[in-house]
């Protein structure tokens, strides 16, 4: 059953994010109407302009707040897909207890409220993570490794994709969940490592490198391409979407002082907890013309290019 | 001498009373805390429903209620060991209506009872079945891809999930029991087919079968589900172990036996649905924690109908 974007409602939570800015971008060249749930309408950030310009309807909604999610409610029956995205990846203190009660709010029980306010579906599209495979069984990752999920974050991902799970098969109306590896690229504010070495290492602050561990590190620009393929696609079905390539952590810090000719101080540290991420994409590949081309040399050139401008800016500001 | 005595029985009662169940009036509370006062096992129970026993080793409570966990602090700041039996139950498939009462209770209220619990070092949470959802093959070990078709089933997946995380960090051992449907316990668990077989053929009536009725399970009997209990009780051996019955008869033979042990004739009537088998590989738990389920279907089946006969002539 493919889905035909063209003047269909999307709402998308975690709008402004880096996903949800260029997902939201995209999804207007297809000619679909967006309605954006975002958290502050004095942070749009990318979208900003497409909000004054009208041509996406942005609705000012914490999803933590249950009684906001009720009451918006009428605002959202006509909506005939949602696209999943919102993700806190800048909990204050990960390993909290306040950060296990923040995702029950913002991955379980805003996901459900939101489910009970969207009746007419015809597809749902959820960006869940990685971390719900924790320190994983083995790698490649495929999608029937075991989950064991080692963060709160990781749990959330999990809660939500259950209740997600249930739903569409309640109302019988399509998932797609792709469980995204580590994504960079452009507009990448988060407190992940890749943005982290590249903030400091354009302003040549010193950097610490905790231990040696491989990620699959997966651009922006190959995301977006395959959540518009699943989008399109509109199949009953789950993803591991990432390169299928790994690497280390060193190796990205010396590729980021590299280009960007930084004179940053490195301190290698050791780190208690270390395994390697990889993930093996042949169902996406399969299934969804799933076929990432960025190259980490690429990627880490767009990002870099990105931040200068962004430094650019807030000096200019100042 | 008698000082001495005097001595050991409080050191003793007081070694002792750091046990809490939760949920110690719900259906399997109500068994493990008589089982456990037959043992000479000191314990404190707690339940959200007022229980009118003039034990003092009883209150109300509300997990989700921070208050209230808040002033039992002197009571819970002992407690070393939990047997968490504390639990929304609703089968149903539709997120959309209870979802979130099951949330608040069994993923947050689990989250915030262990938060009152500074000296805890071993947490047995009963969890169930219905994580699996739909097996595509028989019988389910514990490794088997969870896929929960209940709003039950994904709030107790979930919760172990976040309890496994949560007791990493403060290092404290955790046991997770996947229990089969539970039978044996006539005024609880009304929806176990084993009960509302035995209701209706006691009023001579006709029990209604999905499917072919040669779905089998290993529906598991009260007393080794309560067995279970008080077997990780001496050794809390950590892990997720699948918790089943000893025999997994058909829809069929459990009617034919109960109508049999009743003295009456009956004629099921067969309904098209789609079913499946379900039984779990319960040798993890016969490796790890030493327990085996002790009751056979015909004993079981034979208790359960000689209570609801009582019950129904009290």
């Amino acid at each position: 059953m493919t889905f035909k974007i063209s003047n269909k409602n999307f709402l998308i939570t975690g709008g402004t994010g880096q996903i949800g800015s260029f997902l939201t971008e995209k999804l207007l060249e297809n000619n679909a109407n967006v309605t954006v749930l975002g958290h502050n309408i004095e942070n749009l950030k990318e979208i900003k302009n497409l909000v004054d310009t009208k041509k996406i309807k942005f609705i000012e909604c914490d999803l933590t707040n249950g009684d906001r999610i009720k009451k918006i409610g009428p605002l959202l029956c006509d909506i005939d897909f949602f696209v999943h995205l919102s993700s806190e990846l800048k909990l204050p203190e990960p390993d909290a207890i306040s950060s296990a009660y923040h995702t029950i709010e913002l991955d379980i029980k805003s996901t459900v409220l939101l489910l009970q306010q969207l009746k007419q579906l015809q597809g749902i599209l959820f960006t869940s993570s990685v971390a719900v495979y924790g320190k994983p069984s083995y790698i490649p990752v495929d999608e029937l490794c075991p989950i064991e999920p080692i963060s709160f974050y990781g749990c959330g991902k999990f809660a939500a994709e259950k209740y997600l799970k249930l739903h569409s098969n309640d109302k019988d109306v399509p998932l797609t969940i792709l469980r995204i590896s580590t994504v960079y690229g452009q507009r990448d504010r988060s407190n992940q490592m890749i943005p982290v070495f590249m903030r400091k290492a354009l302003r040549d602050e010193s950097i610490d490198l905790y231990g040696s561990s491989s990620r699959d590190f997966i651009h922006i620009s190959d995301v977006i391409k395959v959540i518009m393929s699943a989008i399109k696609l509109n199949q009953n079905n789950l993803f591991n979407i990432g390169t299928g390539k790994k690497f280390s952590n060193q190796f990205i810090l010396k590729k980021i002082i590299e280009i960007t000719k930084s004179e940053s101080k490195v301190t290698y540290l050791e780190k208690s907890t270390e395994y390697d991420f990889l993930c093996d994409n042949s169902k996406a590949i399969k299934d969804l013309d799933f076929n990432p081309i960025v190259s980490i040399e690429e990627g880490l050139v767009d990002e870099m290019l990105w931040y200068e401008k962004e430094i650019q800016k807030q000096s200019n500001n100042e | 001498m008698l000082f001495i005595l005097q001595f050991l029985l409080i050191s003793e009662s007081d070694y002792l009373m750091k046990l809490l169940v939760t949920g110690a009036s719900g259906n399997i509370g109500t068994v493990l805390k008589s089982r456990l006062q037959e043992n000479d096992i000191p314990f404190i129970g707690v339940d959200i429903t007022n229980q009118n026993s003039n034990n003092n080793n009883f209150f109300q409570l509300d997990i989700t209620n921070e208050n209230e966990l808040q002033e039992k602090k002197s009571v819970f700041d002992n407690i070393d060991t939990l047997v968490h039996l504390a639990s929304k139950i609703d089968t149903g498939s539709d997120v959309t209506n209870k979802g979130i009462q099951s949330i608040d209770v069994n993923i947050k209220g689990t989250l915030n009872l262990l938060e009152h619990l500074p000296s805890l070092k071993n947490i047995l949470f009963t969890s169930t079945y219905m994580v699996y959802g739909i097996p595509k093959q028989n019988p389910i070990t514990e490794n088997y891809v969870v896929e929960p078709h209940t709003v039950y089933g994904a709030s107790k997946i979930i919760t172990e999930k976040y309890l496994q995380v949560y007791a990493a960090k403060r290092g404290i051992d955790v046991t997770i029991f996947r229990y089969m449907g539970i039978y044996g316990l006539m005024s609880h668990y009304a929806s176990q087919a084993i009960h509302i077989f035995i209701k209706l053929i006691a009023d001579g009536k006709n029990p209604i079968i999905y499917g072919d009725g040669l779905q089998r399970r290993n529906h598991l009997f009260i007393d080794d589900a309560i067995d279970a209990i008080l077997i990780w009780l001496n050794n809390k051996n950590p892990g997720v172990f699948n918790i089943g019955g000893k025999d997994s008869p058909t829809n069929l033979d459990l009617i034919s036996m109960i109508s049999k042990k009743m003295n009456k004739k009956i004629q099921p009537i067969f309904k098209e649905s789609q079913q499946h088998d379900f039984v779990s590989d319960i040798t993890l738990a016969d490796t790890i924690l030493h327990f085996q389920p002790k009751t056979g279907i015909d004993d079981g089946l034979s208790n359960t109908i000689k209570k609801f006969l009582e019950q129904k002539h009290s």
